[in-house]
């Protein structure tokens, strides 16, 4: 028996004739070279009040400089400089490079030094500059001595970490691009549109150093992105037609895991990360419980050496949930280690949090049923996980109190969580939570559109997509450090088509 | 990411979400295609291999050719199907009883019915691993196709291969079926 009638006559045919279009990936516009590890970029405000600027009597110049610095290297890491317009103390000027734009830059907990930049022209006049001063703020503000070399006099500057979005913007239809949304000195936010094209239906995946687009079903390909080459495409690959890829996770430089979500893979591949090629396979059918043995593999995260993948367990239909489940996969054997019962159903988002001892817990949001095809059922929360001893330590929101299907989760501090929550009447909004006492705090976000996703990145910058048809948006807000306390609005970056999913680069 | 969420609320979404967007990964269905005995045997013949030449020590060249199904069985989750073997060079001809299995190639995931075992009802007069000579039946991976949907508008079908069971007296081949709204630009390069 068919189903879709529309369909009988038509597979049956090209079933009978074994003939008909395969699906391939999209082409693409690879750069052709391989991606470069993410680095990190910081905005500095340089201020050299001693230069003298041509033969007026001028002195004085202050420019913003931008800083990309590549992640290779223990203290000492390469980077690229680019000088903006200069203020002189009448009018503003270009500041000229004439160097190659390359710097290099020493880190560490105390010591924060740039080499040479420079030689830089503003003007007719020719100098170097060194930046020489400590870090601050856990790394993500710098300040010091500035000293230019036409008088050897210091100056000041002082540089903040920029807070970078990645994020997936599609209309669901015929279009999907990848846009930066970034926090700047703090204050400024920035969009840079259009840097890559994707799928309509992408998920974008920050897993170590590597930034990955996964074009789910019917596009079935990995997209590496190239964080040093603006975000372009390094390789596009497709992992198998109708494969229906959902995460991936990078465990080395040469080895990464796709999720496969659909039948007939229902499985991780083991996957070139160099050029997307899929190597081998990890068969999860027999730790799915529904009639058709789908797992459903979703959510992938690397951690403690093994990598753990959050399995939905729904057949082929949608209508039956079993039980949610973690598949524990040993990395050396490329088999399964073991799994992990969730004692709820549809686990999606699953957040590696570090308490102050340094141990790491596994928070998994687990989404219960939606309405639709199905009552709604509230059979989720959010669970934490113990990846070393494999078990549920404890319960830490249940859906009940939330007032909704957990939809999704970003954990700001052991102390403080958001989560995304769908109600009986699709009404969507960001709830922060206390884990301690397991209790709504309060409504950050609230509405009648979907919300995909929700990211914290690491200094405490929650991002919530409005998905609104008319004013698409990323907005930003600063998680407080008090969880009693509000989130600070910071400001909205209109975008131009939805966001769909995004990731923190920092 | 995000947990499954069925398709009723991915069609609240704007445009098509209910064809790939949204939380909602199923795509926009699933299905069963039922083959008969007729079907089955159409589907085992056409993957018949072509004749072919081996050389084993101390024999003339011998040419092994299969011929279609005469009979077929659908017996304890598999196909069996008598073929006609023919080993030309030295006179034989024969039949085989060939048990076909549901199963995966992997990791393309191609959905295939493989070879299981290969008895043949006369010993062979040579020491020949005919099993050996039979490819899997490989499905299609996916089959797409462009209908009209609603308000005259053209949608794209694509039926993907998702698995194959043999019960009770049929062939069941799942496939998953999603569409997609072509545009504009589309439509109009489409055959």
């Amino acid at each position: 028996m068919i189903r879709p009638a529309i369909a009988l006559p038509t597979c049956l045919l090209v079933l009978a004739t074994a003939c008909g279009t395969d699906f391939a990936p999209k082409e693409s516009a690879p750069t052709g070279e391989p991606a470069a590890p993410l680095g990190q970029v910081l905005d500095l405000d340089v201020s050299l009040p001693n230069l003298s600027i041509g033969t007026a009597p001028i002195r004085g110049a202050d420019f913003e400089m931008r800083l990309d610095i590549e992640a290779g290297g223990e203290r000492r890491h390469d980077a690229r400089y680019t000088a903006g317009r200069a203020r002189l103390a009448m009018g503003s000027a270009d500041v000229e490079d004439l160097s190659d734009g390359r710097t290099t830059v020493t880190i560490s907990d105390s010591v924060w030094t740039t080499g040479r930049i420079g030689p830089l022209r503003i003007e007719n006049t020719v100098f170097e500059v060194l930046l020489d001063g400590a870090p601050a703020d856990g790394g993500w503000s710098v300040s010091g001595r500035s000293r230019e070399s036409q008088t050897t006099l210091d100056g000041t500057f002082r540089g903040w970490r920029r807070h970078r979005f990645l994020v997936a913007t599609t209309d669901f239809f015929s279009s999907g691009r990848i846009v930066e949304v970034a926090l700047v000195k703090e204050t400024e936010i920035r969009v840079s549109e259009a840097l890559e094209s994707v799928s309509t239906d992408p998920i974008l995946r920050r897993t170590a150093d590597a930034v990955f687009a996964v074009n789910r079903l019917s596009f079935d390909d990995l997209q590496r992105l190239d964080p040093d080459r603006g975000f372009r495409t390094a390789w596009q690959t497709g992992i198998g037609v109708g494969a229906n890829p959902h995460d991936v996770v990078l465990v080395s430089s040469d080895k990464a895991y796709a999720t496969r979500y659909e039948p007939p893979f229902n499985d991780l591949a083991v996957v070139n990360p160099h050029n997307g090629a899929v190597l081998s396979s990890i068969v999860l059918e027999e730790l799915a419980e529904n009639r058709d043995r789908t797992p459903r593999a979703d959510r992938a995260v690397f951690v403690e050496g093994s990598v753990f993948v959050g399995l939905q367990d729904v057949d082929r239909t949608f209508t039956r949930f079993a039980e949610g489940k973690l598949a524990v996969i040993d990395i050396d054997r490329d088999e399964i280690a073991g799994v992990i019962r969730l004692g709820g159903k549809n686990p999606g988002e699953i957040r590696v949090v570090r308490a102050e001892d340094g141990r790491a817990k596994l928070w998994v949001a687990l989404g219960g049923i939606f309405p639709g095809l199905q009552q709604q059922e509230l059979s989720g929360g959010v669970v934490v996980v113990d990846p070393v001893n494999r078990a549920v330590e404890r319960m830490v929101l249940d859906d009940d109190d939330a007032g909704g299907n957990v939809a999704g989760l970003a954990v700001a501090s052991p102390g403080l969580g958001y989560v995304i929550v769908s109600d009986s009447g699709f009404r969507n909004r960001v709830l922060a939570f206390d884990p301690e006492r397991s209790e709504v705090l309060r409504v950050v976000w609230e509405s009648a559109d979907f919300i995909p996703e929700i990211e914290i990145d690491g200094h405490g910058i929650l991002a919530v997509p409005d998905r609104s048809f008319l004013d698409p948006r990323l907005c930003l807000y600063r998680v407080p450090v008090d969880p009693a306390s509000l989130e600070t609005p910071i400001g909205c970056a209109s975008l131009a088509l939805p966001a769909v999913s995004f990731e923190p680069l920092d | 990411m995000r947990p499954c969420v069925p398709i009723a609320l991915a069609v609240v979404l704007p445009v098509l979400a209910a064809a790939h967007g949204g939380p909602a990964a199923a795509g926009n269905g699933v299905g069963e295609l039922s083959l008969d005995r007729e079907a089955i045997r159409g589907l085992l013949d056409a993957a018949l291999p072509p004749p072919a030449t081996l050389s084993l020590p101390g024999l003339p060249d011998l040419i092994v050719r299969f011929e279609s199904p005469r009979g077929l069985e659908l017996v304890d989750g598999g196909i069996e199907a008598v073929l006609g073997v023919v080993l030309e060079g030295i006179g034989y001809r024969g039949a085989l009883r060939v048990r076909y299995v549901p199963d995966v190639e992997r990791p393309e995931g191609i959905v295939t019915l493989r070879p299981d075992s290969a008895i043949p009802d006369v010993p062979l007069p040579v020491a020949l691993d005919v099993r050996a000579l039979l490819p899997a039946v490989a499905l299609p991976r996916a089959m797409s196709f462009n209908v009209e949907g609603p308000q005259g508008r053209s949608l794209e079908m694509t039926c993907m291969v998702q698995g194959v069971e043999v019960r009770d007296e049929r062939v069941v081949v799942h496939f998953g079926l999603l569409s997609r709204r072509l545009s504009l630009s589309e439509t109009a390069g489409s055959p």
